[in-house]
């Protein structure tokens, strides 16, 4: 040890020829014997991490984490000196046959194996064998477009831009029509973009995998960028799978907007992801969704990536009208006029128009509460309901129609200046 | 919740902040704020949060308890200067800033907000903190762009100009700078450029209300000009009436209403060239730029009738006509239009 002249010597030696085996395993070999086992594997590391097979290596290493010398060979350790003891978990073996010597074969592995799997990991994945369990949750969709109410234009474009290039490989090989890029649905909030992306996952029979800010942000730096590539995997491990960014301004924000840097970070690593830099994204569907697309940063919207746009609106009156029937299908009403309460729901959200049914179920509710005697919601509920919720797309609207007026270049929200100039909000 | 769960808490509510979600962000302040409600870091950040919700009774209540927490902070005494401000209350922002600054001398932040605070009242008492601040951090637009505001303030235009410029060569994509860039057009004349300076500030941040504002109020200027210009016009047909021949008077109500026509087409289709739609909205919805129609559309039908007077027989509209006395009678009412007109034509003064 420190105190042998030899193993300083050689220390030396080896300092000035660290190529040198031989000697680094003599020296190995001396700190073995003098007790410094932990100095001994980190020669011995070095050794057959140039020589994997080098057999006096891993003899070595095999008496170096046996514990291998007898007790009456060793020298008395110095306090300071001594290496830490092995832990408990890896002393199953009687103290009988530990004496003996350094006999691998008493040694438990699996014992030891299964104690320690949660913390040293395997060295080695074989083939699809995973690490642990997937951190995300990946779900089958069962939903299909034409469980999507109304909409017709919203799903006209969705097969334009995505489902039919995928549904037809001859005609998209015939077509030269690239399946790189993603599709950005934006439009205002409560429209029913999630449902939209699980009915476009239904529609191509691929696994749903859902991602929001919390999935990704993490206090420590780099980590949230370990977490968007964790996602990645997990889709590609999946394929095919719909990968939905839920609200992708936050995730990929404007670079200039951000005062952090670790968010900048995140978005030049969501950039690299959707490019396939590291493993290509092929059976990777990417979509995502947002409220203010003007606020997600230009480089995400470039070819190749989120690339194709569809601006989801509020329901239309088909639509109003299936989301209505929806929303009072498990509740009892009575002679209720969905075509009337549709139409007089222009501009609600989808969201809205659970509100209304959600109200209109409150106000039978009391009532019935009041008076002591159960009843149907009926209409007058659902006109009371009307009186009560506004829509709640306005906010977004005033949003809108200043990004369309002043920063529609190159007609990127041509197709929502359309609807502002439709609605007369123009 | 232990220290780094706190910890963990803050990164993210400061990441959220930084995201513009401020309701997401109060809601983890809130877990850390009920195990330490005295954490001055925490009741900053909730302060940040509520002004940028825009509460500002709120965003002042919680500044004020941040620096209670922790008075040696100029961070603290910034952010409740800042929400001050932002209510307007001056006097309490300037007391606020100055504290700030006698804690971080070197902090360009505290100079700048200094000058921000005094600049409405005093700009000559601004000017000093403005040159710190661009002293202190020449790479920071923002301290180049309020430089420039207090300069223009004190009448130094070309300087304002300058600083703005400067601003612009570090960040292109600031709209205060061309918004303020376009108000320095607007005042030297050059109208298409300044509305298209105005455009050019909404393109880099569309939900920006003053440079809207600006561009409405620049579009109604111009209409307004054009009207004081056609009752000038009423008021020279009048006088050449009483003066000129026949044949002379209608080749000026011609010229004067073929002018006034070529002035209004000029300004609609620079407006909707440098505004595009939003010209049609503000025609359509801003009272004052309707107002300023009908006065031009009242002027050229002036102008207009006395041209057409000249040109129709004697002896039916002509003659109606000379009873007025030669537009004798139109002169005080022209008159009167006219000084309204050009009243309400002068440049505005923010």
């Amino acid at each position: 040890m420190d105190g042998s002249p030899l193993i300083d010597s050689l220390r030396k030696a080896v300092d000035a020829a660290p190529q040198d085996v031989p000697l680094r395993l003599h020296l190995a070999g001396l700190l073995l014997d003098a007790g410094a086992t932990a100095e001994a594997i980190s020669h011995l590391g070095v050794v057959l991490a140039a020589d994997p097979a080098c057999a006096a290596a891993l003899e070595l290493m095999q008496r170096a984490v046996g514990g291998a010398r007898p007790a009456a060979q060793q020298p008395a350790p110095q306090p300071t000196q001594q290496p830490a003891p092995p832990p408990a978990v890896a002393q199953p073996a009687p103290p009988a046959q530990r004496s003996s010597g350094p006999d691998l074969e008493d040694f438990d592995w699996d014992a030891a194996a299964r104690d320690l799997g949660d913390i040293v990991p395997p060295m080695f994945l074989d083939g699809d064998e995973m690490l642990t369990e997937p951190a995300y949750d990946v779900e089958a969709s069962t939903v299909r477009l034409s469980d999507v109410g109304g909409m017709a234009q919203v799903k006209k474009r969705l097969e334009a831009a995505f489902l039919a290039p995928m549904r037809n490989p001859e005609l998209r090989r015939l077509y030269g029509k690239s399946l790189k890029g993603g599709l950005l649905l934006y439009g205002p909030p409560g429209c029913g973009k999630t449902f939209l992306a699980r009915a476009v996952a239904g529609e191509l029979g691929a696994a749903f995998f859902s991602v929001t800010l919390a999935d990704v942000l993490d206090m420590y730096i780099g980590q949230s960028e370990r977490n968007l590539s964790e996602i990645f995997a997990t889709a590609r491990r999946n394929a095919p799978c719909v990968l939905f960014l839920d609200e992708v301004d936050a995730l990929g924000q404007k670079r200039s907007q951000l005062r952090s840097n670790s968010m900048r970070g995140t978005v030049n690593q969501l950039l690299a992801e959707l490019d396939g830099v590291g493993s290509p994204n092929d059976g990777v569907f990417v979509l995502a969704a947002t409220n203010a697309p003007w606020d997600v940063d230009v480089a995400l919207r470039r070819p190749g990536r989120l690339d194709r746009t569809v601006l989801v609106l509020p329901p239309d009156q088909p639509a109003r009208e299936a989301i209505l029937r929806h929303h009072l299908k498990g509740r009892p009403v009575a002679k209720i006029d969905l075509a009337a309460t549709a139409k007089r729901t222009e501009g609600f959200s989808g969201a809205d128009l659970a509100h209304v049914c959600e109200t209109a179920a409150e106000l039978a509710l009391l009532d019935s509460a009041a008076t002591g005697t159960v009843r149907m919601i009926e209409m007058r509920d659902v006109e009371a309901a009307l009186a009560e919720v506004r829509p709640s797309v306005g906010p977004w609207l005033e949003s809108a129609r200043n990004v369309a007026l002043f920063a529609n270049e190159a007609g990127a929200y041509d197709d929502l200046l359309d609807y502002l100039k439709k609605r007369k909000l123009l | 919740m232990t220290p780094a769960d706190a910890r963990g808490e803050l990164v993210h509510a400061s990441t959220l902040l930084d995201l513009g979600r401020p309701q997401e962000a109060r809601t983890r302040l809130g877990a850390v704020l009920a195990a330490e409600p005295g954490n001055a870091f925490a009741l900053r950040l909730l302060a940040r949060c509520h002004h940028a919700s825009g509460d500002m009774a709120q965003a002042i209540a919680a500044a004020r308890a941040a620096v209670a927490a922790d008075p040696e902070s100029e961070h603290g005494h910034r952010i409740l200067a800042n929400a001050y401000n932002s209510t307007g209350e001056r006097a309490a922002a300037t007391v606020e800033a100055r504290e700030a600054l006698r804690l971080a001398p070197d902090e360009w932040r505290c100079h700048w907000l200094l000058a921000e605070c005094l600049r409405h009242s005093d700009p000559r008492a601004a000017l000093p903190p403005a040159y710190r601040a661009r002293e202190l951090a020449p790479h920071e637009a923002d301290v180049h762009v309020l430089y420039g505001v207090v300069v223009k303030q004190l009448g130094r235009t070309e300087e304002a100009r300058a600083a703005y410029l400067h601003a612009l060569s570090i960040n292109p994509n600031l709209a205060t700078a061309h918004n303020n860039i376009a108000v320095l057009d607007r005042a030297n004349g050059r109208w298409a450029r300044a509305l298209a300076g105005f455009r050019t500030s909404l393109r880099h941040n569309p939900q920006q209300k003053l440079a809207r504002e600006n561009l409405a109020n620049t579009l109604v200027l111009l209409l307004r000009r054009l009207c004081a210009a056609g009752y000038a016009a009423v008021v020279a047909v009048v006088f050449a009436a009483a003066f000129a021949g026949a044949d002379l008077l209608r080749i000026i109500a011609v010229a004067l209403t073929v002018g006034l026509l070529g002035g209004l087409a000029w300004i609609l289709v620079t407006v909707r060239r440098s505004v595009g739609p939003y010209a049609g909205m503000v025609l359509r919805t801003d009272r004052r730029a309707v107002a300023a129609l009908a006065g031009i559309g009242v002027a050229v039908l002036l102008v207009a009738a006395a041209g057409i007077v000249q040109a129709v027989p004697r002896h039916d509209v002509r003659a109606a006509v000379d009873q007025l006395g030669h537009f004798g009678h139109l002169l005080p009412l022209s008159a009167i239009g006219l000084m309204i007109a050009l009243r309400s034509a002068r440049n505005p003064r923010r």
